[in-house]
């Protein structure tokens, strides 16, 4: 599934994707380049996806979630699939 | 200015608050990069609100308060919903990987990105939290210590005679007015915004100050003085005052003093009070001589006072007088004066000229919880807490509060006003036994136009020697303060 996030990723955003999504959903392919802020909501779904051995792609994450990555002490062990189209 | 929203525990506020949120960032000064981040932390506590908060409810309500000076922007959440303890939530790493349990994560996430986040435990009032992040003066703050190290010289030529006009202070003179500070004290005078003209545009626009400036026949601006209305009340405070240093000794500050007095009649204030700082008696002089009457004694009010010749060697916060003149001939008024401070009391009142009709102690109905209200002053590391209602939880409602602050911020002083006009207030003045407060002095008209007993609890050593007070009655408060205070110590 692919889903393009604007404005923020947080409790509201998550449960409209758990909304979309059923357990036939194996990839997400999220576009978080127009997503202004996103939080540990956002970042636990997204953590969790990974968790449950299913795929997952961010495009253009913003410069805050790695550092929430990096607060939460997840950077060591989830290096997430990114594809960063600003060269 | 407060901006408030009373908001139900719905994720679909999410979205808005946090729009509103980054808009409000960037216009108090902070950069898009720190905006974003105070979003995310707004973002993490209302969620957390709307989880947790109310967890037998369908929905519930909380408020949100969005507050900035010049020097910093907060957000104040407050809900009444179950109790909690952050200390008792605290994120694991390790849990979190392993067992996939992330409590705490949005707490540790609003420790990173505010420079404070402060827990208010308000008892059966509910709970406060407090996220405060300051705005960037680098800049100014850096002219700041070059200009204590570079103090301007004063100049030794004076004009002889000068011919000049007063008039009220309109948005077009802000300019002149950043200009006239900087030549007067280049960057060490303690009011920041003083500097940005912008920002005295706002204010004179949103008619939040008055004041009156002095200009020569040429049109050339010599002095300014203000006076800044209080938000809660029909009161204002007197100060910004300047004047050019060729200038001085024209007669040019009392002409500022007298039009301002006449401008605050005319706008209908019922007073005016100054807080004049004690490292020297100059604005204490000043304003006993245009009728002024101190009123209270604040002690460590200010630690960011930057004053020419007084301020490398003071070696504590600075405490300040406050003095006040009633300008409005008002009618008496039943106050409920607390035995401990009846005689310190009355005699201000009488001093102030404000008649009153010294009730007693009577039966009072209590309000089902207490109300009161607690301002912080993050740059001068100070707080006040204004009582509204008593309720039964009087007591624990500020020793919890009193105790949060204390263990989170580390405040020099803790400022308590008790309404004056409430019945109650006798008896609740002994439920502060055993919470540090000594006497401060009187707040007349300070909040809705009531009468206040202000109290004061001091957090840090402090030596009364280096108070300089002038008056004689002001004196006369050091000395009682002072004596209350040896007692509790």
């Amino acid at each position: 599934m692919n889903i393009k996030i604007r404005g923020g990723f947080n409790l509201w955003i998550k449960n409209m994707i758990l909304n979309h999504i059923n357990d036939n959903t194996r990839v997400l392919k999220i576009d978080l380049s127009k997503c202004k802020f996103i939080d540990s909501e956002g970042i636990i779904f997204l953590h969790q996806w990974h968790q449950e051995g299913k795929q997952l792609k961010l495009i253009d994450p913003p410069e805050e979630f790695f550092e929430i990555l990096e607060i939460l002490e997840l950077d060591n062990s989830w290096q997430p699939n990114v594809i960063n189209t600003n060269k | 200015m407060d901006i408030q929203f009373h908001i139900s525990t719905d994720e679909q506020a999410i979205n808005p608050i946090c729009d509103f949120t980054y808009s409000w960032c960037l216009n108090c000064g902070l950069s898009e990069q720190e905006a974003t981040k105070f979003t995310i932390a707004v973002s993490e506590l209302i969620t957390d609100i709307i989880l947790f908060a109310y967890p037998d409810k369908s929905q519930g309500f909380f408020e949100l308060t969005f507050r900035q000076t010049l020097s910093d922007i907060e957000l104040i959440a407050s809900e009444v919903g179950e109790p909690f303890d952050p200390d008792k939530h605290r994120y694991n790493a390790q849990e979190a990987i392993k067992e996939g349990n992330f409590e705490g994560a949005g707490l540790r996430i609003i420790r990173r990105f505010t420079d404070e986040f402060l827990f208010i435990n308000r008892g059966k009032e509910g709970k406060e939290f407090r996220l405060q992040k300051s705005v960037d003066v680098h800049k100014i703050d850096k002219l700041l210590e070059l200009s204590r190290a570079e103090k301007p010289k004063e100049p030794e030529d004076t004009v002889s005679e000068i011919s000049y006009n007063i008039k009220q202070i309109v948005p077009r003179d802000a300019e002149d007015i950043a200009k006239l500070i900087y030549r007067t004290y280049e960057y060490s005078y303690t009011k920041e915004d003083l500097y940005f003209p912008k920002k005295i545009e706002q204010t004179l626009a949103g008619k939040e100050k008055l004041g009156v400036i002095t200009r020569s026949d040429k049109g050339e601006a010599l002095g300014y003085f203000a006076i800044l209305k209080k938000s809660d009340s029909n009161i204002a405070e007197v100060g910004e005052a300047v004047v050019s240093p060729r200038y001085r000794k024209k007669g040019i500050m009392s002409g500022m003093m007298e039009h301002l007095i006449r401008v605050a009649r005319e706008h209908h204030f019922d007073a005016l009070f100054g807080k004049a700082v004690t490292i020297h008696p100059v604005s204490q002089r000043v304003n006993k001589k245009f009728g002024f009457v101190s009123a209270g004694l604040m002690l460590l009010e200010t630690q960011n006072v930057v004053f020419k010749g007084f301020d490398e060697d003071y070696p504590q916060p600075v405490s300040v007088v406050i003095d006040v003149l009633p300008l409005k001939h008002a009618t008496s008024k039943e106050i409920y004066l607390p035995k401990k401070y009846h005689d310190i009391l009355l005699e201000t009142y009488n001093l102030l000229d404000i008649p009153i009709t010294p009730k007693q102690h009577e039966y009072y109905k209590m309000a089902e919880k207490s109300d009161a209200e607690l301002t912080i002053n993050y740059a001068d590391s100070t707080a006040l807490i204004v009582v509204k209602k008593y309720g039964p939880d009087f007591r624990s409602v500020l020793r919890e509060m009193l105790n949060s602050l204390i263990e989170q911020e580390d405040p020099n002083a803790v400022y308590l006003d008790l309404p004056l006009e409430n019945s109650a207030t006798p008896v609740q003045l002994g439920q502060l036994d055993g919470l540090g407060f000594f006497y401060c002095g009187l707040a007349p008209y300070f909040h809705n136009e009531s009468d206040y007993l202000r109290l004061q609890r001091i957090c840090i050593p402090f030596n009364f020697d280096l108070v300089d007070v002038h008056s004689e009655f002001g004196q006369h408060i050091k000395s009682f303060i002072t004596d209350e205070y040896s007692k509790h110590t």
